[in-house]
């Protein structure tokens, strides 16, 4: 479209990157957190902060809660087994009006008080691939156009580069603040290519039977067809029977998956239909071991406790699907490997936020005053710093409103995700109205409400950080204030030097004006 | 100005809905040959899915490289007409 293709793909590079990239922000800062999910869900639910137990609980003292699940009528129940990042035990049915959640005690069974928050399983893992937008699943397909866009943001950002191996050895921090920020823009871009390409393709290949139902329509009756089948869960797709048929012990059903596995422990189990004449117990594999996600689901009839089915080998094909989900979802068990993810994620952000910042510095002097750059300028910091913000308030309304809290009709849970979305409207606003100190402002609130999450959380909890490094099972805890302290020192430091270089910039304006006159 | 921008949108919507389309009728056309040859269906939708996205991501560069806007529109047209032409021969969902 331009002169020639080099040309065509720097516009290409440059405006898709300007439209998309506070989405790609979005997405790829939720990503990178749910890296540590489970350790966010243990500093956001106290309750489940315990020590993991030695020995399994049998699966036979959940029985209160099938049964529970059985008179509610829930069309299926499961219990989600302890792990080395999960030490508490989960069971969740769901009737057709609500799913209903319990952490147990590992120990002693017991369930544990209610926390009343999604956490970031629940709120900022669902935010990573569908932008918490369940309207007509409208969120996946933008995160869906975001990745593409992405995808042409990384070959079209090769293209338009003349020197890729000189890049990966050029910083030049002291240089103008435009060149400091293409180095950086150059440098998290080269040397992360391959994490951006290989985490935005196998999300679009996770989700791939929704974006493009076609080829599922080509051969299959309909999607679910295709779902169950690739996944071994086609014992799933029976009727639903008659009720009254009590569920055989799961613990023998349990003994039976596990010699069939070869002693693998499940990860979890899942009762369909239960109390139905046709209904299946089913246990899933966990892939702690293994990067291939690989369930091998094992179901048994629920009534009478007879094999039904086992999932079939994985095809090649198949296998390879499952490596790239497995690569994407991470749930082997490989801590280094999981901190590389973290950092890696978080290069894809400073990738992300200083291709915006550089658009604009490269344009601030010359439309400095049109609309289109002060949206762009605006959009900019409300969706970096201020979606960064919009996390912190989400963490501090976790630990300050009180057990059972309800607000306009509106449940905890429901309030500490409105806290997250008033911070970022209002991060926007700030954007908008004060573009000249936002970036300053912001990073300084980052570095105030990081540190008042940590404090927060030892008032609250009383496990602050020098109690959290001693003990083992509150690691997790303790890593959370690790990083948040370490951001907040970050992001002083940032602000700081960044109010510096406002200060020089004004004295210089000002002795240019000097002379003038 | 407003030509030109007329012509930005056009090619916008070209390479991501008419992309878009065109990867679809091919895949489905693919996925159902693969069928018809004799591999599983669910290897062929999977594998499917996973070159579908390459496919599209070329058409989509494709577009804007492409200085003649009509020879992409008319590839991308001929795609989906196979495509639905070839879906309406052999049924769906056999």
């Amino acid at each position: 479209m331009k002169q020639d293709f080099r040309r065509s793909m720097g516009w290409l590079h440059t405006w898709a990157g300007v439209v998309l990239g506070s989405i790609l922000f979005a997405i790829f800062w939720m990503g990178t957190l749910s890296v540590f999910d489970c350790e966010i869900d243990l500093w956001m639910k106290p309750a489940t902060r315990v020590a993991p137990a030695h020995t399994l609980l049998p699966l036979e003292r959940f029985r209160s809660s099938l049964d529970e699940a059985i008179a509610a009528k829930a069309s299926f129940w499961n219990v989600t087994f302890p792990s080395d990042r999960d030490a508490v035990f989960h069971t969740r049915y769901g009737t057709r009006k609500k799913m209903i959640s319990r952490d147990i005690d590992p120990v002693t069974g017991r369930m544990l008080p209610d926390s009343g928050t999604l956490g970031a399983t629940e709120f900022i893992f669902p935010f990573h691939y569908t932008l918490n937008i369940e309207l007509m699943s409208l969120g996946e397909w933008i995160v869906g156009l975001a990745s593409m866009a992405m995808l042409a943001l990384c070959i079209t950002g090769v293209i338009i580069h003349r020197k890729i191996f000189v890049d990966f050895f050029t910083f030049r921090p002291h240089a103008n603040p435009r060149r400091m920020l293409l180095d950086l823009h150059n440098i998290s871009g080269v040397l992360g290519l391959p994490f951006h390409i290989i985490l935005t393709f196998s999300g679009l290949v996770i989700l791939g039977a929704t974006y493009f139902p076609a080829g599922v329509n080509a051969v299959y009756p309909n999607t679910r067809a295709y779902f169950f089948e690739s996944n071994g869960l086609s014992f799933l797709s029976v009727k639903h029977g008659k009720p009254g048929a009590p569920v055989v012990s799961l613990d023998e059903a349990a003994m039976r998956a596990r010699s069939l596995w070869g002693g693998d422990d499940p990860h979890l189990v899942l009762v369909a239909n239960p109390g139905m004449t046709t209904s299946r117990i089913a246990f899933f594999r966990g892939s702690e071991r293994q990067v291939v996600v690989d369930r091998d689901v094992i179901a048994f009839d629920g009534s009478t406790g007879q094999l039904i089915s086992r999932a079939s080998r994985l095809t090649p094909i198949m296998r390879a699907q499952r490596f790239l989900s497995g690569l994407h979802l991470i749930e082997f068990r490989q801590w280094v490997l999981r901190w590389l993810y973290f950092l890696l994620g978080l290069g894809s952000c400073v990738l992300i936020a200083t291709g915006f910042l550089f658009w604009l510095e490269s344009r601030r002097k010359r439309q400095g005053t049109q609309i289109g750059f002060r949206l762009v300028e605006g959009i900019a910091a409300g969706s970096i710093t201020g979606i960064i913000l919009a996390t912190l308030a989400f963490f501090i309304a976790n630990r300050l409103l009180p057990a059972g809290a309800r607000f306009c009709g509106l449940e905890r849970a429901s309030l500490e995700v409105s806290a997250f979305y008033l911070v970022w409207l209002a991060a926007c606003v700030h954007g908008w109205l004060r573009p000249r100190q936002v970036w300053i402002v912001q990073c300084a609130a980052i570095g105030l409400l990081a540190s008042v999450a940590v404090v927060l959380n030892w008032i609250t909890t009383g496990d602050h950080p020098l109690r959290t490094f001693f003990v083992r099972y509150l690691w997790p805890v303790g890593g959370m204030d690790a990083l948040l302290l370490t951001g907040a020192a970050l992001s002083f430091l940032a602000a700081l030097y960044l109010s510096r270089r406002a200060g020089h910039r004004e004295v210089a304006i000002r002795s240019a004006r000097g002379e003038a006159i | 100005m407003s030509s030109s921008w007329l012509k930005v949108v056009a090619r916008i919507l070209l390479a991501v809905g008419g992309g878009y389309f065109a990867s679809s009728a091919v895949m489905e056309i693919f996925c159902f040959l693969l069928v018809a040859l004799g591999m599983s269906r669910s290897d062929a939708v999977t594998l499917g899915i996973m070159l579908v996205f390459v496919l599209y991501l070329c058409l989509l560069l494709w577009v804007f490289a492409e200085t003649a806007l009509w020879r992409s529109a008319a590839m991308f047209l001929l795609l989906i007409v196979c495509g639905y032409g070839f879906s309406s021969f052999v049924g769906h969902g056999s």
